[in-house]
């Protein structure tokens, strides 16, 4: 037993000295792609659903309708946005992610009548073309940005921060500005990219309601025009949001994804999407403003169940992006050989930075390029997309409820006390209330009285 | 069959910011050459997303906003500009006879906007080409990662000129507060000057004697051990 | 997040309409604070007056303030607002104890503003409730300068409305546009030197830090000047006193703020249209610089 005298810190974990040792070596702090690795954080998995029994009826899979469609800027513009699931695919930017990956996710949204989003980085044709929703992001950066593609949009979403990274502008690394990107974004061939933080034209709250109504007015008052914010101050900035008078709020909770960002930051900032989606439809509803305004939420959905939970507690709609990539092919067990090569394996690879991505998603290089078939890559993501749809009715139906967005925080139960107190819903076996009959015997004390010692 | 009149006048003071906005872009469909807005009383979002080439007089101030987001659009404003003036224009003429708030011509993309007077903070923000010229001075934060094209100040910048700036080219003539992180000085050649003078007169302005030219020196532009020495000079 | 819209005449005879011009103005900043308005008035120095405005939210706490008042002083002129009480009052003994009253006779009470020559006015919702309460076009002194209020961390109420005074600053009142990021560090500085906070707005902490730094001998201006340096975040912003006003812009440059001076007046406003709507004629306006501060002498 020689190595038992061998004892690891958590203090100075290998991977904290692994850290050092890497700044070390190149004089910065590292940059990445995907999202936070961390384990602590409180998730969907913390709740479960309370389905029906005899209190309530359940509704029939398969046979009894359960509606899952949700409009978006009705009675506030003159051509909302129809989504026939409460699903869109996030803004990933063509720069981050290649045409084959955007024309793969454009098909598939459009078959599923959901939306995709540009991301950062302007409109690619491709994209215009398989897209029969498309979401035009207006950036701090302003890459590629015109009245033509505004006017071509189906909704315009002013991103103020992004879960992943807020209170700072996007990164792209050089390797990833090729010739295409650089001619898009208007930047020189094989920059760093580094996006402002702050939009050039508004300050704050009060200059954005401004500038909405410029977009309004530049896309004739027809699109829903959407805010989009990075978790953190989630119940003040979707008040200020709603004040400025966008027809939809996306709050991007800190498990959302990105191509490339200091980790420090994909680790220590923001707050979890279970966290964001309970501030954000508070506050909503304190300023009663409720129904008439969607809350969209992301930030590491990645299937119905945490889908149809974020739709419980207020969410109308989910944002998911990662888990897209996920189905087109990401972190798929193939070209192994490749992903050794970057110094990772499948399902742990967050290597989209360097734009050598070995299932040819998050990369401008043709070689690479050519391993994702776009047509059959669709195929995927639509199957994916109705799968999360399915999962979604399940719950809904099993609460009793024909239509997702009927569902409600009174359907779920807390396993944790933390997610508890994040959430408000009670924790499981509150059913009752919390004087059981023997706590005034003698022999036992009650819950309350413990709790009050 | 009615004609197609070659002008057609709007009291702003009349119209509501949504229907001047039609009637302007209705008259550019329609091929009227110019339109005429009377008492603009600096109204933000005037003439937004205009992409059909016309001629915009604005016989007073303008608010946030003015002229934005269009295309193939000439544009005299008889008074001064608010924020974002030219903002993401794509092509065509700005003339302000006036000063100009902050933000101005913000991300431009092509064109020219000529601000006679003064102009704010971050002028020229995120240039992505045209040409901006200022008569006067400019604020904080002119050129801010400018990526493309061309600025002539005539007057003076305040701090952080050409900051982060990726490409373009700003040439001053007053004095620079300070200059941004990541741009240099470099020699004016006699040709550009020339070049210069000739754009100014051509918009009725008296260029001043000399000009210095501020390009970016490339030392922000990748991630490595020597953007730290650069960025430590403003830490 | 904020609106601005201000007046100044440069000497005592001028064109009037003071009231008048900044309400107009303040009607066409409202898109930018909906949830409040306010105002600071200055009125010519009279002997031994004292003008004094006091925020209340509960139900029938108006009525103790008037009562108090009559206690301390003679009541020349005073009015119940619902939630504001507006006096001008004479004879005051002691202002410090007065003050420390009012402040005491509920939670929801608070002393907004009290000065020999600064009168300060505040409601709930645009400029048009607050012409309706105190008849703000009815002033044509020198110096009128307001403000609307978007709420953004702290309470929509009307102690948190601007204009905002320290509780020891006698005739100085502030309007902020902005945010102040060192607040919480700043205001426990404050609070350790004695200082009072009445509300949980940031932008108390400007009029406090300006108190106390001209306690510690420094004129307006470089009390002004220091503060670019000292408080952090983004701000444009005013601070009025009988003898000057001044304007002060962040190192930034992101709050906006344009200027328009004649011989005659100085206006001064977030947006252009303001004194465009106010005048009801377009002057010479332009943007002041960053990290700078302006004074002008009464």
């Amino acid at each position: 037993m020689e190595n038992s005298t061998i004892r690891k810190s958590k203090v100075w974990s290998p991977e904290k000295i692994d850290e050092i040792q890497e700044k070390a070596e190149l004089g910065r702090y590292r940059i990445r792609g995907q999202a936070t690795k961390r384990q602590d954080l409180p998730s969907f998995d913390d709740l479960v659903f309370t389905p029906a029994g005899l209190s309530r009826v359940a509704l029939e899979g398969y046979r009894e309708k359960c509606d899952t469609r949700v409009v978006i800027g009705e009675g506030r513009v003159k051509r909302p946005l129809v989504l026939e699931t409460p699903i869109m695919v996030a803004g990933m930017s063509f720069g981050a992610i290649n045409s084959n990956a955007k024309k793969a996710l454009g098909i598939a949204a459009t078959r599923c009548g959901i939306s995709t989003c540009t991301g950062d980085g302007g409109m690619h044709p491709v994209e215009r073309e398989a897209s029969e929703k498309l979401v035009y992001q207006l950036l701090p950066s302003r890459y590629g940005l015109n009245p033509y593609d505004l006017k071509r949009a189906d909704a315009v979403e002013i991103v103020v921060s992004q879960g992943a990274k807020p209170g700072t502008g996007g990164t792209l690394l050089g390797q990833k500005v090729s010739e295409e990107v650089a001619n898009m974004r208007d930047l020189p061939l094989g920059v760093d990219q580094r996006s402002p933080c702050r939009h050039p034209d508004w300050m704050g709250p009060d200059d954005l309601g401004v500038k909405i109504d410029q977009i309004r007015i530049a896309t004739n008052y027809e699109v829903p025009i959407f805010i989009k914010i990075g978790a953190g101050r989630v119940y003040d900035d979707t008040k200020l949001a709603a004040k400025a008078g966008a027809d939809a709020i996306v709050i991007d909770g800190m498990e959302g994804g990105t191509a490339a960002s200091p980790e420090i930051q994909l680790d220590h900032t923001g707050i979890p999407t279970i966290a964001a989606v309970v501030e954000a439809a508070e506050a909503l509803h304190e300023i009663g403003m409720k129904d008439e305004i969607k809350l969209i939420i992301g930030g590491g959905i990645s299937n119905g169940a945490d889908a149809a939970k974020a739709i419980a507690l207020g969410a109308d709609v989910v944002y998911i992006g990662t888990a897209m990539l996920v189905a087109l092919n990401c972190n798929k067990s193939i070209y192994v050989e490749d992903y050794k090569a970057l110094g990772t394996e499948p399902s742990a690879c967050h290597h989209c930075h360097t734009g050598k991505c070995p299932v040819g998603i998050a990369t401008q290089d043709p070689a690479l390029m050519a391993r994702l078939d776009p047509d059959e890559a669709a195929d995927r993501v639509e199957n994916y997309m109705n799968s999360l749809t399915m999962e979604m009715q399940i719950f809904a139906r099993s609460c009793g409820k024909s239509r997702v967005v009927d569902l409600d925080p009174t359907d779920l139960r807390s396993l944790t006390w933390n997610t508890s107190m994040i959430t408000g819903v009670p924790i499981v076996g509150m059913g009752t209330t919390r004087n059981p009959y023997w706590a005034d015997y003698h022999h036992a004390t009650g819950q309350h009285e413990f709790v009050a010692k | 069959m009615e004609s197609v009149k070659d002008q057609l006048v709007i009291n702003s003071n009349e119209t509501s910011q949504e229907k001047l906005n039609e009637l302007i872009v209705d008259a550019a469909k329609k091929g009227i050459k110019e339109v005429v807005i009377k008492h603009p009383q600096a109204r933000h979002n005037l003439g937004v997303g205009i992409t059909d080439p016309i001629h915009l007089v604005y016989e007073g101030d303008v608010g946030y906003y003015a002229c934005s987001m269009s295309d193939h659009i000439s544009a005299e404003v008889h008074g001064n500009a608010g924020w974002a003036i030219g903002e993401n224009l794509m092509s065509g003429e700005i003339v302000v006879e006036g000063n100009a708030a902050s933000s101005t011509a913000a991300s431009m993309r092509g064109g020219t906007v000529v601000v006679k007077g003064s102009s704010g903070a971050r002028t020229g923000i995120g240039l992505k080409g045209g040409t901006l010229i200022i008569g006067g001075n400019v604020g904080y934060m002119t050129g801010f990662m400018m990526q493309k094209g061309k600025m002539i100040i005539c007057g003076n910048a305040g701090k952080a000129l050409g900051d982060s700036m990726y490409a373009g080219t700003i040439y001053i003539a007053g004095d620079i507060a300070e200059l941004g992180n990541g741009a240099e000085i470099v020699d004016l050649p006699k040709a550009e000057y020339e070049e210069i003078k000739h754009t100014l007169e051509s918009y009725g302005m008296k260029a001043p004697a000399s000009f210095k030219k501020i390009v970016c020196n490339g030392l922000l532009h990748n991630f490595n051990k020597k953007e730290f020495g650069v960025w430590k000079t403003v830490l | 997040m904020c609106g601005i819209g201000g007046l100044i005449y440069k000497s005592s005879v001028h064109e009037k309409k003071t009231g008048e011009i900044v309400i107009k103005m303040l009607e066409s900043l409202s898109r930018r604070g909906p949830d409040s308005t306010g105002i600071a008035l200055l009125h010519p120095k009279e002997e031994n007056h004292l003008y004094l405005d006091v925020n209340y939210d509960k139900e029938g706490n108006g009525e103790k303030v008037l009562h108090l008042l009559t206690e301390f002083s003679t009541v020349l002129r005073s009015s119940d607002h619902g939630n504001y009480v507006r006096a001008v009052i004479k004879n005051v003994e002691d202002e410090t104890l007065l003050i420390h009253a009012i402040n005491n006779i509920d939670k929801d009470v608070s002393v907004a503003s009290y000065g020999e020559q600064l009168e300060v006015l505040k409601f709930l919702g645009g400029a048009e409730n607050l012409e309706s309460q105190f008849n703000i076009s009815d002033y044509n002194g020198r110096v009128a300068i307001g403000h609307t209020r978007m709420a953004t961390e702290s309470k929509v109420d009307i102690s948190h409305s601007q204009p905002l005074s320290c509780h020891t600053g006698k005739d100085l009142t502030i309007i902020h546009n902005g945010h102040i990021t060192n607040y919480i560090k700043l205001r426990s500085k404050y609070e350790k030197k004695g200082y009072k906070f009445i509300t949980g707005n940031d932008s108390e902490v400007i009029a406090v830090y300006l108190v106390d730094q001209m306690k510690a001998g420094l004129d307006l201006k470089e009390a002004m000047e220091l503060s670019l340096q000292e408080l952090g975040g983004s701000f444009s912003y005013i601070a009025i006193t009988p003898e000057k006003v001044g304007l002060a812009k962040e190192p930034f440059g992101m709050k906006p703020m344009v200027i328009a001076e004649t011989d005659d007046f100085v206006a001064f406003a977030s947006e252009s249209m303001a004194i465009t709507n106010g005048f009801g004629k377009n002057l010479n306006v332009f943007e002041p610089g960053s990290e700078e501060v302006m004074i002008w002498n009464l």
